[in-house]
């Protein structure tokens, strides 16, 4: 979506309809600046998007029911419109939304061609497919609105927005509707007449067992959310001990954050040893029954040639020339059909050849080689083993350190470090317990599967003799084969998007940031700073600012990036505008400059609304050359100057006079500069 | 293989980049099918219900199974 033309018709201060801004849609100078000093009308314009596409308003927006202009109230006019026009997948769209007597607004979307306007049946889903309404709010945002995208309540549904905007909704919606087709094919099995009782049997079997299954993973999601939010409590009281002002504590609490760090490190050495192990085995086991063979093999071969056996003592050449020469060594006369003659003639068929020497060259060398890959197979063996037990070692010496620092820590007797330790306590019990109920449902989880996976064996050996059970096993097998795949690319997808933008806001800090800190996106798309060793560190507001920033941008400019991806799975992904209000309040001039610098990179159209002392300056020097379309908001009033200020703006060498005193008109008109 | 016959087969390939394409297998293009009809009905022109979603994707499997044989 790119914005093309904003109109605002009597809408708040906007007095009638000469309020038109032209937004850059350049790809070079893709920043279209508006300057207007606090109370003009910056984030009215700002609303008017937001109220035009989503009937939604900012939450600081004052008095939201005072949508049309009072100047033209007073006029006798009880209307206001905001129309927006707007470009999206290489079409043109006009989008109107009006109030009427103050209280009825009417929303309209025209497909735009040549001159002719065709109007879109469902406007409301259409906008929602190319920007969430969810996610308005943070392409739209004004001010400090940004800051809270992690807060737990407005966070959930960012990630929901983040969900919908990278399409993986449309592949888990597709999952359950493959799922609830299935469904329906098992009542249909259920419902065949005439079924014989072992199969009816089975049929009420599998539909008792699907449901078994889909209430387990019912259950598991809301085991997952129970999990998440003890986490984050757990989190937070970690934190205020790493924090408190009794310093032993603070140390102690520090020790164990390494001692599980590095437990966790064992951990996961362990696994990848026992998978080696396991690799191993499965590549080489075999070894262990093909070494006695090669042993046998190869004491046959030597004692078969002790004994000149293999290969034969004779030769097939020499056996054939005999044959040939009709005469034996021993002299004997070796005439066609004689007794000496068959006797000499089956000698070849033992006799000593190239293939057999060949044949027991190779038998030999594999022999020799089973038992080298034998002796190599067992000495990898035992390095993992020992690297195993090492490994025990090592975890049950940081398990003995941790319980050792937990006791001391339990020890200290402040009422703070008291509370604190209850509350970790009662956390990391109720977080074994979830843990052990998820353990125990994903077991029987497996269980019904795999007695799934029976039932519909069976089933299909049924549908040898009825083609209507034949016929529903086939549809649910392609459903169900449909639906592992569909989760497969979207487990795919997930991972893929969460490293690409956790990459994107890493490269932003890594160059911009004062500290050397990562960004970390978890697996519901929240995102955090971490120190090296992992932990969470707490921002400053200006470092929450520059974070919140950087992702909305990384985010925005991937889903730009997967728009054009053709081919792809889900093929979602847009070109969205950033339409931000005083982005700059709480950041420094280091971050101002750094903010001003990775906005127009990442983003595909920006729209700055700023005021003389967010623009003036750093801002000012960095965006310049990236600004193709800029304006300045003019506010009229008809009250006397009396002293107040004129609000002059200098920009490209002119000067332009923000509030005019003594006007006919309460109102706010807009200026273009370029 | 001469290096004048690799320069000829690098030519053809920039010249015709879609052979590199990766090509889907039948399952992915069904796959790719059932996303259309769900932003189709989930977000598109003709926004309907549940049911109605659900119903298009399974004549589209049923339509499946049949060109396979099944």
């Amino acid at each position: 979506m790119l914005l093309q033309k904003l109109k605002l018709v009597n809408f708040r201060q906007f007095y009638s309809d000469t309020t038109v801004i032209e937004f850059s849609t350049d790809t070079d100078k893709n920043i279209t600046l508006i300057h207007g000093e606090n109370g003009v009308g910056k984030t009215t314009l700002l609303n008017a998007v937001l109220w035009c596409l989503y009937e939604k308003l900012t939450h600081d927006f004052e008095r939201p029911e005072e949508l049309i202009c009072l100047q033209s109230l007073k006029e006798g006019n009880k209307n206001c419109r905001v129309e927006l026009n707007f470009e999206y997948e290489d079409k043109h769209y006009l989008a109107q939304r009006s109030l009427q007597n103050t209280h009825q607004t009417h929303f309209k979307l025209f497909e735009v061609t040549d001159s002719n306007y065709s109007e879109v049946p469902n406007p409301k889903a259409f906008i929602n497919s190319i920007l969430p309404d969810d996610m308005a709010e943070y392409f739209f945002f004004h001010g400090e609105g940004i800051t809270n995208i992690n807060a737990k309540k407005s966070g959930e549904k960012f990630r929901r927005a983040i969900r919908d905007i990278l399409g993986f909704r449309l592949a888990e919606t597709a999952i359950d509707d493959l799922k609830e087709i299935n469904k329906k094919w098992t009542k249909e099995l259920a419902s065949l007449q005439n079924l014989s009782q072992e199969q009816s049997l089975l049929i009420k079997k599998k539909k008792n067992t699907e449901e078994k299954i889909a209430d387990l993973k019912s259950k598991q999601t809301h085991l997952a959310d129970e999990k998440e939010i003890i986490q984050t409590h757990l989190d937070q009281i970690l934190d205020k001990l790493r924090t408190c002002s009794h310093t032993n504590a603070k140390a102690l609490q520090r020790e164990i954050d390494t001692l599980i760090n590095r437990g966790n490190k064992v951990d996961s050495n362990i696994n990848q040893a026992k998978v080696e192990k396991q690799g191993l085995i499965k590549k080489y086991g075999w070894i262990i029954f093909g070494q006695k063979l090669a042993n046998e093999g190869l004491d046959f071969i030597d004692e078969q040639s002790l004994k000149a056996k293999i290969p034969a003592p004779y030769d097939e050449t020499l056996v054939k020339d005999l044959i040939d020469q009709e005469l034996c060594i021993c002299g004997r006369e070796l005439k066609l059909g004689t007794d000496e003659y068959l006797k000499v003639t089956s000698l070849i068929e033992t006799a000593d050849n190239a293939i057999i020497r060949n044949k027991l060259l190779k038998s030999r060398s594999a022999g020799t080689n089973i038992k080298g890959r034998f002796s190599d197979f067992l000495s990898d063996l035992e390095r993992i083993e020992k690297n195993l037990s090492k490994l025990d070692d090592d975890k049950r010496d940081i398990s003995h350190e941790l319980d050792e620092k937990e006791k001391e820590l339990n020890n200290i007797d402040t009422d703070e470090v008291e509370d604190l330790n209850e509350l970790k306590r009662n956390c990391m019990s109720e977080l074994s317990a979830v843990d052990q109920k998820i353990g125990s449902n994903k077991r029987n989880i497996t269980n019904l599967d795999s007695e799934l996976q029976e039932i519909d064996s069976k089933l299909k050996r049924f549908g040898a003799e009825d083609v209507r059970i034949s016929r529903l096993t086939e549809h649910q097998s392609y459903a169900q084969e449909l639906i592992k795949l569909c989760g497969i690319k979207l487990d795919q997808h997930e991972k893929d998007s969460k490293l690409t933008i956790a990459k994107k806001v890493n490269e932003t800090l890594q160059e911009f940031s004062r500290k050397d800190f990562k960004v970390k996106v978890g697996d519901d798309f929240s995102f955090f700073l971490v120190r090296e060793d992992g932990h969470r560190v707490a921002k400053s507001k200006g470092e929450n600012l520059l974070l919140n920033l950087s992702f909305v941008s990384a985010l925005i400019e991937f889903a730009q990036m997967r728009s054009r991806a053709s081919g792809d799975f889900l093929v979602s992904g847009t070109t969205a505008p950033f339409v931000i209000d005083a982005p700059f309040g709480e950041l420094d001039n280091t971050y101002k400059k750094a903010t001003a610098e990775f906005l127009p990179k990442r983003s595909r159209q920006l729209i700055f609304l700023l005021s003389s002392s967010h623009w003036l300056g750093i801002v000012d020097d960095t965006i310049k050359n990236k600004i193709g379309s800029e304006y300045v908001l003019v506010s009229s009033k008809t009250s006397m100057q009396n002293g107040k200020p004129d609000d002059k703006l200098r920009v490209d060498g002119k000067e332009y006079i923000q509030s005019l005193y003594n006007k006919e008109k309460d109102a706010t008109f807009i200026e273009k500069v370029k | 293989m001469s290096v004048e016959d690799i320069l000829n087969e690098l030519k053809d390939i920039q010249e015709h980049p879609e052979v590199l394409l990766e090509i889907d297998s039948e399952m992915e293009i069904v796959l790719k099918e059932i996303i259309k009809i769900e932003r189709r009905h989930l977000y598109g022109l003709d926004s309907t219900s549940a049911t109605k979603r659900r119903n298009a994707i399974q004549e589209l499997l049923i339509e499946k199974l049949k060109n396979r044989g099944g």
